[in-house]
């Protein structure tokens, strides 16, 4: 980002928590998160201290102003090196709420789709595939978002490219509804040539009162090809939640492989404890990682996890405990 | 002879009185209760305590409902569910994650059973509003004393598929018709969850429970209690709040 932009930003916070914090109306909130490899040799290079603060001001009815701001330092790292350190403004938006209109400008969590692990036409925000609990990275956009009943949207959206400011990579438009329980949402995305690039479709709802369902499609029309997801849940008791997803990615925006395959499992033993696992299968050559998280709430405020990750290349396992306090 | 006459009227009108509240039957016993418990729409805000053995966890909250078919909630605390957002509207449940800034539609299967926010509560507990006067058939069985208060006992039987607890044993207050104790029943008769119905006050024209502890028989050493700390009933009811707009407002 552009030094003036970012004076700017900054500007925006300042003002946004001096105009309002006398009337109580800015709110801040956010976590401190550690994440440690288990190991007996000291710091290992994934190993970091993320701190994520979130403020959240009320400028009057209408307008608001949200930003967080995420700072993550690698423990694993040299001090003197230059990826010991990020800091970053993730988010910074103001949002004007209408009576059926909301418009947010500024770097915003653009989450579009409809699936539980993969999501195609999410094509805004960075990911990172490392970390499925990674918070994506906002994205610098306008947002328009007209609501012409209770349950449907409809989203005007143009975004700019992160490296150049002001300079749109993406138009497009998005229509939701619910039809017979089924929330259903097309788009249409033009990458910024003029023409429509880009066709997204997704869905979610539940058959027969039995499992749900959720299906994601993004097709290029100038390549003919597709990214798709697939995937199905089922609750087996009060505690047992089963799912399974299914992804192709045939236009490879992540560096993705070719056919991804996951079912998972959670369990919520009671509110202190939980506990997850998924095995996913990737092919070509074919590999697996099975992820197993043990999740226990040592306060109202604070979660510690502990995740073992096995893989079939037996080298990249990594196993790893995550303390995070909420303030 | 003018305070004898008087004196009979009252004994008789006692008389008849507790003679027509002994003839009611179970389901217009259930719809009374029914009565006693809907609205047009309701405001209110709460606390669950949830308790694991010898570990408490609070979360507040607060919420608006309209009618039998929506409903809206959002925690304000603890700061790990702060913001989270849920909106019903009819058979459709959402859930709006503040930090992913996203609103995702729950399906049927996750709401069949599934813990509601690590309570004893599943999700259709907290979502779930049948027409018990229509899905059960109910039949009085007995009378006993809860918290030192006459009840009749009324059995309950569903009497459609796909109900989330075929069988219902509950005790009804006989001057407040209110329920001060539930048992919920498994299909194959298994006892589930129990709950109790404490503080009872009288708003608005109805006594209304405004605390109820539920114990769920298939956790060990776990119980939540849900406490309305305020109701208003008919309130005016914010524009937009039952929407998706409303779900994702900063």
């Amino acid at each position: 980002m552009k030094l003036k932009a970012k004076i700017l930003v900054s500007l925006l916070i300042i003002t946004s928590i001096a105009g309002n914090a006398r009337a109580g109306s800015t709110k801040l909130r956010g976590w401190l998160e550690d994440k440690l490899s288990i190991s007996a040799t000291g710091y290992k290079p994934g190993d970091t201290r993320e701190l994520r603060l979130i403020l959240d001001s009320k400028i009057n009815p209408v307008m608001s102003f949200n930003s967080h701001l995420y700072g993550k330092v690698f423990l694993g790292e040299d001090v003197t090196d230059e990826k010991y350190a990020e800091a970053l403004i993730d988010r910074a938006f103001l949002s004007l709420d209408f009576s059926k209109t909301r418009i947010r400008v500024g770097r915003q969590r653009l989450a579009w789709g409809a699936g539980f692990i993969w999501n195609p036409t999410d094509i805004f925000n960075e990911v990172n595939l490392t970390d499925r609990n990674y918070t994506r990275k906002g994205k610098d956009a306008i947002e328009m978002n007209y609501y012409p009943g209770d349950t449907s949207e409809v989203t005007c959206l143009v975004t700019f490219s992160t490296a150049t400011l002001l300079q749109c990579d993406n138009l497009a438009i998005r229509g939701k509804t619910n039809i017979q329980g089924y929330d259903i949402t097309f788009s249409i995305i033009s990458q910024a040539s003029g023409k429509i690039d880009l066709l997204g479709a997704d869905l979610a709802g539940t058959v027969e009162n039995l499992f749900g369902i959720r299906m994601e499609q993004l097709y290029d029309i100038n390549s003919r090809r597709q990214d798709l997801s697939i995937g199905v849940d089922y609750s087996l008791n009060e505690y047992i939640y089963l799912f399974a997803e299914y992804s192709r990615n045939e236009l490879n925006y992540y560096d993705l492989l070719k056919n991804y395959f996951y079912i998972g499992m959670s369990d919520t033993i009671n509110e202190l404890l939980t506990f997850s696992a998924g095995l996913m299968v990737d092919g070509n050559p074919l590999s697996m990682l099975l992820s197993t998280n043990f999740g226990y709430s040592l306060s109202n405020d604070t979660d510690i996890t502990l995740s073992l990750n096995f893989t079939t290349q037996g080298l990249l396992n990594t196993h790893y405990v995550k303390l995070r306090f909420y303030f | 002879m003018k305070r004898f006459i008087i004196m009979s009227m009252v004994i008789m009108l006692a008389i008849s009185t507790g003679l027509a509240a002994e003839k009611i039957t179970g389901q217009e016993l259930i719809k009374k209760v029914q009565d006693n418990m809907s609205f047009d729409s309701l405001k209110y805000s709460a606390e669950m305590i949830i308790t694991v053995g010898k570990k408490i966890r609070k979360k507040e909250f607060f919420g608006y409902g309209a009618g039998t078919d929506r409903s809206f909630m959002e925690f304000t605390s603890p700061s790990r569910d702060k913001g989270k957002r849920f909106l019903i509207i009819k058979d459709n449940m959402w859930i709006y994650d503040p930090i992913e800034d996203k609103s995702i539609k729950i399906p049927d299967s996750l709401l069949k059973g599934r813990s509601f926010m690590g309570s004893d509560f599943s999700y259709r507990d907290a979502t779930d509003n049948p027409e018990p006067e229509k899905d059960y058939k109910s039949t009085i069985t007995g009378s006993e004393k809860i918290n030192g208060r006459d009840c009749y006992i009324v059995d309950m039987q569903a009497v459609r598929k796909k109900i989330t607890y075929p069988t219902k044993k509950v005790w009804i207050d006989k001057k407040w018709f209110t329920m001060l104790k539930q048992n919920l029943y498994a299909k194959s008769g298994k006892l589930l969850k129990v709950m109790i119905f404490e503080d009872v006050k009288w708003v608005e024209n109805r006594y209304y429970a405004h605390k109820i502890i539920l114990s769920n028989k298939l956790r060990k050493n776990s119980r939540t209690e849900m406490i309305m700390h305020k109701i208003d009933f008919n309130p005016i009811i914010p524009e937009n709040l039952f929407s998706l707009k409303r779900l994702k407002k900063s």
